[in-house]
């Protein structure tokens, strides 16, 4: 989710400039989430590092990436900002917020509202089921959509509201050709989902 | 993500300092550097051009003027058609179906462009930016669906244009300063845009180059020819 | 940084922009220019706009055209454009007996956007809000938001205030994008910003000047023209019943006072009434037939936007209306049920409201669905259970059978 694809991007672009951060590659192999849980990937990424989330692409967030949301706690938007009344944190106030006990349709109403107040237009549930994430109970769903542009797109989410906080990992491509072609890596990272030990 | 809107401003000036530090006009990036020929010329469809061309005002806006885009359109228009054809290129333009979702689909490959060319700008021309997984080659596509545009208009390639041409007004007393330091010439304000063919075939973009100057006037026949010929640096033969 | 890096920013950041992404700024969530700066600049007043007239093509009026034009082009494929016919000829017609001569002179857009708002370009380019049709209570109502955009186009207050914030627009408020056109995709730059005009951020006299020949307009057409004024009665109301402060309302602090507008609109309706000999017609009916199909839609997406408070009040007051109130009564439910306030017993009164929208008929089949969450948020798993079955009873392919199939019945 993002604001506009420009403002987001520069946005991520210039944390990862003046915080002497660049954009990092993830080797096939298993890599770490925000010291939470581990997942594993046959294909290289490439990846930008933020203050709340992680972010995969492989041919730059302009076009498609893979947003790890982690740790989202009681009384918390997906991005973790509790917004202001004006100003540019604004449009942060009224994003739907995490509660314990939220089942997975409340979850997918939550990611569907974020959308549709990040300008995201035309959004439909294509799909919901459950699936194990990691270890615990979790649950899927896929969303099709057109972005601020108007152009298609389709999202893949697979989260976990276990122990009364929300891991999410989102996935949006174009629809056109680009989110066949990364679907099945992508399926394949969700499935490799193995919490630490010391994680909540 | 959330920055200080000065940050961002700060970035997006080291960003391009970066890229005109190193004294590039142009940059080109290429897969081939011959079209594919046959007994026929090639075809190469020239999707909808987009221009803007407009003032630089006192206050840094970029307020576009319709005269001069119009203008420009037009140009731009000859000036490639004439390059190509210098090519032995057939080049074919584009026309809006009559098909609502023909039409659909076509606008949803522009828009498809719009987001993979922005990327390559960023992502294939400033080093902070550069993808690790793409550091060799150059491998972007719109992929297979664009079939439909060379069956539609029997072409091989399809060649994208975008242009922002802005001209400083009188008020530009700080663009002075800046020309005076950097040695460019403010003549034309600031000239930047992307050419991009992609392969109907499969929808691979196999040429790409971008510009960034201070100078050049799309405006005008002969200077637009100037300008044309530099964003079609290396077209394939 | 260095002085090379500074002159750099200042030059280079403007198309380094605009070269990583054609044709799109950056956003910072900054309301647009509020009412006070365009009160200091007063520009010359213009002559009204001629039927089928085009600017001189060297003009700054002309270059705001190109970018109405090109923001025009894009909205035909936007992805929240209402495309429906019969909605969309509703509409136009009102606008063409509202405008006479200049009717071929004017394209509507319908964009699903739930809030309050219709724009007009100076091109000749309207667009209306979805949030405006479902807070109309009337053609009337409709008919004088309309006209009011009409009379800021005829007397081109747009080019007026695009000459406003270009003189005396500062570096950074390139970047600045209100949420008056929060909900159109894909705008270009504030020159297309200050182009799309807006019910907000005109100056006082322009938008006394609007409400003027809006309600003359209305009057003529054959409405009744008070509704003009009660149209900013219920913005005030919702405003209020949301608690809103006036200072953190883009809305309400860009506008001249709403009271002050609608005393003047009353008194001037009263005027027009006299004159008329007649008060005109509301059209209710008319209305409601030509929204109906779409009601249910805006009242999803106004409650999408999770302003609780705010949608109860709006509810509350469309049920005073009265119009389809069964399906009144289950957003109401769907809002306490998504707030999920324990304080407030919102389990409880979503509940209750889903029991009145039975009662009442109207309702989406999703209502079974709500039910069946909120049982299983309380542990009830028969009520679920029953919920939850009826729900797939009336939809069988809903693209969350699998999970709700899953917890019905659990595999142990």
């Amino acid at each position: 989710m993002k604001q506009t694809l420009g403002t987001a991007f520069i946005a991520l672009a210039c944390v990862a400039l003046t915080s002497c951060a660049s954009i990092s590659l993830v080797k096939p192999g298993t890599v770490e989430i925000e010291n939470t849980y581990t997942v594993e990937t046959n294909t290289a990424w490439n990846r930008m590092s933020g203050q709340v989330d992680d972010l995969w692409t492989l041919d730059g967030p302009l076009v498609q990436a893979i947003y790890f949301y982690t740790g989202i706690e009681e009384g918390e938007n997906i991005f973790q900002n509790p917004g202001s009344d004006n100003g540019p944190d604004a449009k942060y106030k009224n994003m739907p917020k995490f509660k314990k006990g939220m089942t997975a349709f409340d979850i997918s109403e939550m990611v569907v509202a974020t959308l549709a107040q990040s300008k995201a237009s035309d959004i439909q549930v294509v799909s919901l089921t459950k699936a194990e994430f990691g270890n615990r109970d979790g649950f899927r769903f896929e969303l099709r959509y057109k972005d601020a542009e108007s152009l298609e797109r389709k999202a893949l989410v697979f989260g976990t509201a276990q122990n009364d906080r929300l891991h999410l990992i989102l996935y949006q491509a174009p629809a056109m050709y680009y989110f066949d072609r990364d679907k099945a890596r992508v399926e394949q990272i969700f499935k490799s989902v193995r919490f630490l030990d010391r994680s909540a | 993500m959330n920055v200080r809107r000065s940050t961002v401003i700060k970035c997006a000036a080291l960003l391009l300092v970066t890229v005109f530090v190193q004294g590039c006009v142009t940059s080109t990036h290429q897969k081939i550097t011959q079209l594919a020929r046959t007994d026929n010329a090639p075809k190469v469809l020239l999707m909808p051009v987009d221009v803007t061309l407009g003032h630089l005002t006192a206050g840094g806006l970029f307020e576009p003027q319709a005269e001069w885009t119009t203008a420009a359109e037009k140009h731009v228009g000859t000036a490639l058609d004439r390059f190509l054809s210098g090519r032995n290129v057939i080049l074919v333009p584009y026309k809006e179906p009559g098909n609502g979702d023909r039409a659909n689909t076509h606008d949803q490959i522009v828009k498809l462009h719009r987001v993979v060319g922005s990327s390559i700008r960023i992502h294939q021309y400033v080093p902070a930016f550069q993808l690790p997984t793409k550091k060799t080659g150059f491998d972007w596509s719109l992929g297979p669906e664009v079939e439909r545009l060379a069956k539609e208009f029997d072409a091989d390639y399809a060649l994208f244009v975008y242009m922002k041409d802005s001209y400083a007004t009188a008020g530009r007393a700080a663009a002075m300063v800046f020309a005076a330091i950097l040695g460019v010439g403010i003549q034309g304000g600031t000239q930047i845009g992307y050419a991009s063919l992609v392969d109907l075939k499969n929808g691979e973009i196999v040429w790409f180059n971008a510009l960034g100057r201070g100078e050049g006037d799309l405006r005008k026949e002969k200077p637009a020819a100037e300008t044309v010929n530099l964003l079609m640096t290396k077209f394939p033969q | 940084m260095n002085r090379l890096r500074l002159w750099s920013s200042i030059l280079c950041a403007t198309f380094l922009l605009a070269a990583c992404n054609p044709g799109q700024p950056v956003t910072d969530g900054q309301t647009a220019l509020n009412d006070e700066e365009s009160e200091e600049y007063k520009p010359a007043p213009l002559p009204d706009i001629k039927v089928g007239e085009r600017p001189d093509p060297s003009t700054d009026e002309a270059g705001l055209w190109l970018v109405v034009e090109r923001e025009e082009n894009k909205l035909h494929r936007a992805g929240n454009l209402i495309t429906d016919r019969r909605l969309n000829e509703y509409v136009r017609n009102i606008v063409c007996d509202l405008s006479g001569p200049y009717c071929p002179d004017i394209r509507v857009y319908i964009l699903r956007v739930p809030a309050f708002n219709a724009t007009m370009a100076p091109n000749g380019m309207m667009m209306v809000w979805s949030g405006l049709l479902l807070r109309a209570r009337n053609e009337a109502q409709l008919a004088a938001v309309l006209g009011h955009e009409i009379g800021h186009y005829l007397r081109r207050h747009s080019i007026q205030r695009f000459r406003n914030i270009r003189d005396t627009a500062g570096f950074l408020t390139f970047f600045s994008m209100g949420m008056a056109v929060g909900g159109v995709p894909g705008i270009a730059d504030i020159a297309a910003l200050a182009a799309m005009g807006s019910l907000s951020s005109f100056s006082r006299d322009n938008e006394a000047e609007a409400d003027a020949l809006g309600a003359e307009r209305i009057a003529e057409a054959g409405y009744d023209p008070r509704e003009a004024a009660a149209v900013w009665n219920n913005v005030i109301e919702e405003y209020e019943r949301a608690d809103i402060k006036r200072e953190f309302s883009f809305f309400l602090s860009s506008h001249p006072r709403p009271e002050d507008r609608e005393k003047d609109l009353t008194q001037r309706a009263e005027e027009l009434i006299k004159a008329k000999g007649s008060p005109g017609s509301k059209h209710v009916a008319r209305y409601r037939a030509a929204i109906a199909p779409f009601r249910t839609m805006m009242l999803r997406d106004e409650v999408r936007r999770r302003d609780y408070k705010r949608t109860v009040g709006l509810i509350d007051m469309l049920l005073e209306d009265g119009f389809r109130k069964g399906e009144l009564h289950y957003f109401k439910g769907e809002v306490f049920r998504l707030r999920d306030n324990q304080e407030e017993n919102d389990r409880a009164a979503a509940l209750e409201q889903y029991e009145k929208a039975r009662n009442i008929g109207g309702y989406p089949p999703r209502m079974y669905k709500s039910i069946g969450l909120l049982n299983l948020r309380q542990k009830n798993m028969p009520a679920a259970r029953k919920a939850f079955r009826q729900y797939l009873k009336l939809t069988p392919n809903a693209p969350d059978k699998g999970y709700i199939l899953s917890v019905i019945n659990p595999s142990s």
